[in-house]
């Protein structure tokens, strides 16, 4: 099965997800996810779910200068994003465990 | 600097791929891009493997088709969105089962194939509705016929509606061969058929009305039944004096009915029944007071042509007048409203 077209659905909770403890921007989100064992996601992936989550209002930014390059933009959960990211999780682990005991059922 | 090139070019043709999108969604999703495709080219230069903005992200489409991907997940508008997606595919759903279902039913695989065939066929008359729907814009007065006038003119209504059929084939073939690329433009066409079917639909309803009762057109485009006041009808002799139990014909010598006593007093399973109904018909009207008769006798209104043009009449409405001129031999300009009884 395609791991991209269970994603998807997710994406948005797995953003949510890796900025939960520490700030981060665009690429350095990318990176995290794929360390997290995420790895065929992609970076249009990233940016274009950070400007949802952003545009929903889940999404504080703010610009850190950087000395090497252009500036960064940083990317911040804020109350609402945290509320969200909870009911995701809670949503997300029902959803795992039916999968979970239809697979073992029918395997 | 060829870096920053690189990242306009590049956000340029993402934003190309993604043309299509309202302007709204676009903009959110592009406003950042050049910025933060800065930062991924400064990791790149940072990793110093030279690689180039294409070689880590793909190609510019591949992008912003992954980018498009990422749109409408989230609640807000997207959640009407997926409603109007489940209707639409319940719709499909039925749609494909009286598709399967119905097509064997007169012969084809599915009724769909069938459907297809008419399509020439809808392209003519879509044509002859458009037609029919510019002659009514420019129509003041009476209803629309089954063929579109011009100024009254039938044959420039004509005209009108070879061209449109010509229009609406060509234009038909040529939608049939490339469905309109853009949302809006299929928006329109649908809109546009929409306006089309209903106006065809109320076309042939009206006609149908038209067709199923009598009409009495006048010159200035009002439809009106002269008759439809009158209830009973009184045919007067020489003398003045009503004639009981008489029988009005037409220039052919069949029956006249004329008054709602008349045509509804009957038994329609009766074969000969228009010959049984004698004037006055209704069983219960008095006759109408006339001037002349019988005590304190007037001069006979067609006996001598009123001196001072008053002419005695029970009504003074024209129309009710208008029956005498169905008895063949009464000249109308003589015999203006004496005999009839005004409607109860």
């Amino acid at each position: 099965m395609d791991t991209s077209q269970l994603l998807k659905g997710v994406l948005d909770l797995a953003v949510l997800a890796v900025l939960r403890d520490d700030d981060g921007y665009g690429y350095d989100i990318l990176r995290r996810l794929r360390t997290a064992g995420l790895s065929e996601i992609g970076d249009a992936s990233v940016y274009g779910t950070l400007r949802r989550l952003f545009a929903a209002g889940y999404l504080t930014t703010y610009v850190v200068p950087s000395e090497e390059g252009p500036h960064r933009k940083y990317y911040a959960l804020n109350a609402a994003g945290r509320t969200q990211l909870k009911q995701g999780a809670e949503v997300w682990g029902e959803f795992a465990s039916t999968m979970n005991t239809l697979l073992r059922e029918r395997a | 600097m060829s870096e920053q090139s690189d990242i306009a070019q590049y956000a340029a043709q993402v934003g190309a791929a993604l043309s299509d999108l309202p302007e709204q969604v676009r903009n959110d999703l592009l406003e950042d891009l050049p910025a933060h495709l800065a930062e991924v080219a400064a990791e790149l230069r940072a990793e110093g493997a030279g690689a180039t903005l294409a070689d880590r992200l793909g190609p510019p489409s591949a992008y912003a088709a992954e980018l498009r991907a990422t749109l409408g997940h989230t609640g807000g508008p997207s959640r009407t969105a997926a409603l109007v997606g489940r209707a639409v595919g319940r719709v499909q759903q039925r749609w494909r089962g009286v598709d399967r279902g119905l097509g064997p039913v007169i012969g084809y695989e599915r009724l769909g194939d069938f459907l297809a065939l008419l399509r020439p066929a809808w392209w003519v008359v879509r044509g002859w509705l458009a037609a029919m729907l510019v002659a009514q814009l420019w129509r003041d007065g009476d209803g629309p016929g089954l063929l579109p006038r011009l100024e009254g003119s039938t044959l420039l209504g004509l005209f009108l509606t070879a061209g449109a059929v010509i229009g609406s084939i060509w234009f038909g073939r040529r939608t049939l061969a490339r469905p309109p690329a853009r949302r809006s433009a299929r928006l329109a066409l649908g809109g546009a058929t929409a306006v089309l079917a209903v106006f065809g639909l109320v076309l042939v309803v009206e006609a149908d009305d038209r067709a199923a009762r009598g009409y009495w057109e006048t010159a200035g485009g009002y439809v009106v039944n002269p008759y439809d006041q009158v209830s009973d009808v009184f045919v007067l002799g020489a003398d003045g004096q009503v004639i009981p139990g008489a029988r009005i014909v037409d220039q052919t010598g069949n029956p006249v009915l004329i008054g709602w006593c008349a045509q509804s007093n009957h038994n329609a399973f009766d074969a000969n029944w228009e010959w049984r109904i004698v004037y006055p018909a209704c069983p219960d009207v008095t006759p109408p007071q006339l001037p002349w008769a019988p005590a304190s006798p007037a001069p006979l209104p067609w006996a001598s042509p009123s001196p001072g043009g008053v002419i005695p009449s029970p009504s003074a409405d024209p129309a009710t007048a208008s029956p005498s001129a169905a008895a063949p031999s009464a000249k109308p300009s003589l015999t203006p409203s004496a005999q009839v009884s005004p409607g109860s």
